[in-house]
Parts: structure tokens; sequence; C-alpha cells
């Protein structure tokens, strides 16, 4: 207490490790969670696909044949593989994620994760078949 | 005992962040990519590239009826505005996570700013048609 | 008790650990022993075999010998663990350094007195508004009843020994140490869940705050490699939702913290 100065010279000399940019490659948690958020990249792309054909929609009948003539060559579609694979492995990690944001009770007992999640999935499939049968005959998906 | 050097002289402050509006949008997002994306991609790269939907089944006739309902609207509007959020979102995490920033909060207004004019864009585009 | 897993008595394993003397190193370096093991012996076990038989100047925290103190959080493999709750026979060769994130103070010390104070700016404890609670002249004569449905809202999160682990897996809390961080988050919304507590007005700022939840991504490693099966990455981003709710009634002028 009263030698201030002398409590000063410390021997600590904690060492610190900065952080690495590329710390997310150290172990595969961390780099499934980095494809997790990549996954957003392809959406981006395919999203500005889709505004492009509503743009193109809002232009004519001849316009919009052209959109749907480049989405559906054979040199697009490799993004297609790609982004299926992308929002599937989105979904599968989403609906993994969800479940404990929303801790579910019904009549007050906790749901478990894993039924949730399942829930999920049905919802999904259903959603994806019911889209594509109004697609397909009738109706229009875009 | 000021060696030890624990504790802080003065209490730091905290600021209420205003991450709810984009992360709200952004978990809106994750669920129409995740509910609604995997069939619009099955129908536009396979269905149709693969010749596996007869063509009338994209008409222009057919699908600006479509667009021209409000349901139609409505399901265009939540299948892309909530999306280009939660891209924004995770690219804007991403890029600080690999310790990519911009000066001030440039990458932000690039990403927020950027999703946020293109959703103006396509409900402008909505509401020109029909 | 002899399975395929059994270990003969005379094996040894090549341990490396890593070594930081402050008043000696400039940095931290790989020091190798070789440690004779049995099916139970735990890596705690072998730390503390090498400083009774190999290096006495190794040094590193440790208590209670049965997952529960928190002391003994290291790097094994890469992985932050406990080293009385890991064992030798699950590893063919052992890498061990200080947890992840953390200032190293000295060998296989990791200085978390940020940590620390993390957990008490989140004021974790049950706090009353009541005045007749406040009245600290005269003791609390009547018992705050919890139903087991209210307890289960955040037993799971109550389940902390202080670690530090998820700290050391969380790249958040590697990029800014200021974020709050796992653990106490985790204990802020413990506390605010808790139908006893009066408190949560307080510690809304903090989960409010960049450095409370909304510095999280969801990486989730930290509820992976939690040795309590806590699930702080859950407890966190249950408490985005409690915040966004927060800043919409802070919005419409209806509540919140302003
Ligand atoms: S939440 Fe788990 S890992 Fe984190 S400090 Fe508590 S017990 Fe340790
Ligand atoms: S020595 Fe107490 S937790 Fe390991």
């Amino acid at each position: 207490m009263n030698a201030p100065k002398e409590n000063n010279k410390t021997l600590r000399r904690p060492y610190k490790v900065e952080q690495k940019p590329l710390w997310w490659l150290d172990n595969s948690y961390y780099f499934r969670y980095m494809i997790r958020e990549s996954t957003s990249l392809i959406v981006l792309i395919y999203g500005l696909v889709i505004v492009v054909g509503l743009l193109r929609l809002t232009q004519g009948p001849y316009m919009w044949q052209g959109w749907v003539e480049t989405v559906s060559s054979p040199l697009m579609f490799p993004l297609h593989l790609l982004a299926l694979l992308a929002v599937v492995y989105h979904a599968y990690t989403w609906f993994k994620l969800a479940p404990r944001i929303m801790a579910l009770r019904i009549s007050g007992k906790p749901v478990s994760d894993q039924k949730v999640e399942w829930a999920h999935w049905i919802v999904m499939l259903g959603v994806t078949v019911a889209c594509l049968l109004v697609a397909s005959c009738g109706g229009a998906l875009l | 005992m000021s060696d030890l050097n624990v504790g802080r002289t003065t209490a730091k402050e905290y600021h209420r962040s205003h991450e709810p509006i984009v992360w709200s949008l952004f978990g809106a997002g994750g669920m129409v990519v995740a509910f609604l994306m995997p069939a619009v991609v099955i129908f536009i790269g396979f269905f149709l590239s693969l010749g596996l939907v007869d063509n009338d089944a994209v008409s222009f006739e057919r699908v600006i009826g479509f667009a021209s309902s409000w349901w139609g609207k409505c399901y265009l509007a939540i299948l892309i505005i909530p999306t280009l959020y939660h891209v924004a979102h995770r690219i804007f995490h991403g890029l600080h996570d690999m310790h990519v920033k911009g000066p001030g909060s440039l990458l932000a207004i690039l990403f927020y700013g950027g999703s946020t004019l293109l959703s103006i864009f396509v409900l402008y585009l909505l509401w020109g048609i029909g | 008790m002899n399975s395929e897993h059994d270990i003969p008595n005379s094996s040894t394993m090549r341990v490396e650990v890593q070594r930081y003397r402050p008043e000696l190193d400039a940095r931290p370096w790989w020091q190798a022993f070789d440690v004779p093991y049995t099916n139970d012996t735990s890596v705690l076990e072998a730390l503390q075999y090498i400083k009774d038989e190999l290096d006495s100047s190794l040094s590193f925290r440790w208590s209670c010998r049965m997952a529960i103190c928190g002391s003994c959080g290291f790097m094994i493999n890469g992985v932050p663990k406990l080293g009385c709750k890991s064992f030798l026979r699950d590893y063919g060769a052992l890498k061990i350094a200080a947890l992840d994130n953390f200032p190293i103070e000295r060998d296989l010390v990791a200085d978390i007195s940020g940590f620390v104070e993390k957990l008490e700016t989140v004021k974790p404890y049950l706090m009353r508004e009541d005045p007749s609670d406040l009245d600290t002249s005269v003791p609390i004569s009547r018992a705050f009843n919890q139903t087991p449905q209210q307890l289960s809202l955040y037993k799971q999160f109550s389940q902390c020994i202080n670690c530090g682990i998820c700290y050391a897996a969380c790249p958040q809390f590697g990029r800014d140490p200021e974020f709050l961080g796992p653990a106490a988050l985790t204990l802020a919304y413990r506390y605010n869940q808790d139908s006893r507590d009066q408190g949560k007005k307080d510690r809304m700022p903090l989960l409010n705050a960049e450095e409370g939840v909304w510095g999280c991504t969801f990486v989730g490693y930290c509820s992976e490699v939690c040795p309590k099966s806590v699930d702080p990455a859950a407890a966190i981003n249950q408490g985005k939702a409690a915040s966004a709710i927060d800043y919409a009634l802070n919005l419409v002028q209806l509540g919140g913290d302003k």
C-alpha cells in the first residue's frame, strides 16, 4: 500500500494471441459455419436472377421469353444445381437452429428440438410439393 | 493490489444496438429461403431446364396473370424482399468474420442500403404490373 | 472389466504441453513428456504426473478433479475441454495448451479475469422490486415458490460452472474481447427467465447492446464444447428474440429500456 511504485513493477506479461482472419479454417465446426454463411452468396445470385426475371416480365412477352430461355439454357444448369445444394444446406442448418431459438412449449411442456426440426422438414416438403404442383399445372411460380 | 490490474476503473457503457431491425428481416428471409426457395430452384432449374414441364407453364400470359393478382404480388414480394435482407446480413457478417471492414459503416450502408434499394425496385415493378 | 479398450499397464503417451514463462519466454513453446497412463488416467492427472515427476515448474489450474469447479479448462488437441473430464485412453497423442481467446498468464494458465468480470456485469442474482422484499431490517419471512414448469424455463441455463470453455470456442469473443460472451449472456438470460426475479429491466440494456446478444452470429461451437450441456448458444439466441421484442416495445414507447 505504501509503495505503489513498486507495485507497478509487475512481472506479469500476459501473452495475447490475435485472431487470424482465417480462424474458420482451424476446425471443421468453424468451417461448416462458414459454409452455412456462404450459402447466402449463391442465394444472392439466384435472387438477382429472379429480380431480373421480374423486370423482364414487366418489359413484355419478348423480353420475358428471352429470360425464360436464358435461365433454362444448359449453361445455367450448374448455377441451378449449386443453388439447390445451397438452399437445401441452408434449410438443413436453419431447421437445426430454429427449434433452439423458439424453445417451443405446448401447454407448458417443452417440445423436443428434434420434433420441431422434423416439423420444419415436413412443412418444407409440403410447401415445395404444393408450389411445384401449382406451378406445373396452371398457376405460376414466377 | 493495483498490480493485479483486474476490474475496470470506469464502468463500461452499453448502448442499444439497432441490430433487431436487420436481424428480424434476416430471420424472415431465412424462413423464405428454407421454405420457398427450394421449390423455385427445382422449378426453374430442373422442371423448366430439363423440359419436364410444358413451356405453357411459363407463358407470358400465365405469369403476368399470376403477377397481376394480389396473391401473386404478395407471393413475389415475400419471396424476394426478405431474401435480399437475408443475404445482405449474412454477407455483411461473414466479411466481418473474415476481418474485412470498410471505413466506418460503409459496408453496412452498402449491403443493407443495397437490399433496401432493390426491395423498393421490386415493389415498384410489382406495382406497375396489371 | 476387460474390454478391448483396456490399456495395458505399461503404456506411455507422448504429451506435448505448451509452456510460457513470462519472465523467460518471448512466446509460448512446446515441451514434450512421456507420461505413463492406465485406462482411467485423466488429462489433469497426466499434468499432475508431469509436475510431480518430470518438471515441477509447470503451471496449471485445477481444484475439484470432478468437473464441477471449472478450473481445469485447456485446449486439448485443439478442442477446449476440462482436463479432469478428458482421458488419455481417448487419444493417441496429446497437445495441451491454455484456453484460446484469453491472454496466457503462464503455461496452461489463461487469464480469465475479464470473463469473471463479465459474469459480474450481468447481475447474476435474484433482484426484487417489491418494497416489502427490499426492507433489509427484517429477515425474509416468505418463500418464493416455483412450479416445476417455472423451474424448467431456466434450469438448463443454470448448470454453468464458469469454466470459460465456451469463450475459448467463441470466435466472436476471440475477435472482440468486449463481447459479453456465451456464459455471461446465458447467465443474464437465466435470471431474466426466473419467475422469482424482478431485475430484468437492469439486465436488458446489457443484452440489447452490440456487446450483448447482438455480438453473436450463432456459430454454435460454444454449445458443442460445453461440459455441462448448458447450450449457451440457445440462451443467447432466445435472448435475441427477447431483445428484439424489447426493441419494438421501446420503439412504440410501450416499455422496454430507453
Ligand atoms: S456455459 Fe458451459 S462452457 Fe460456458 S462457462 Fe458455463 S459450463 Fe463452461
Ligand atoms: S478440476 Fe474442477 S473442473 Fe476439472
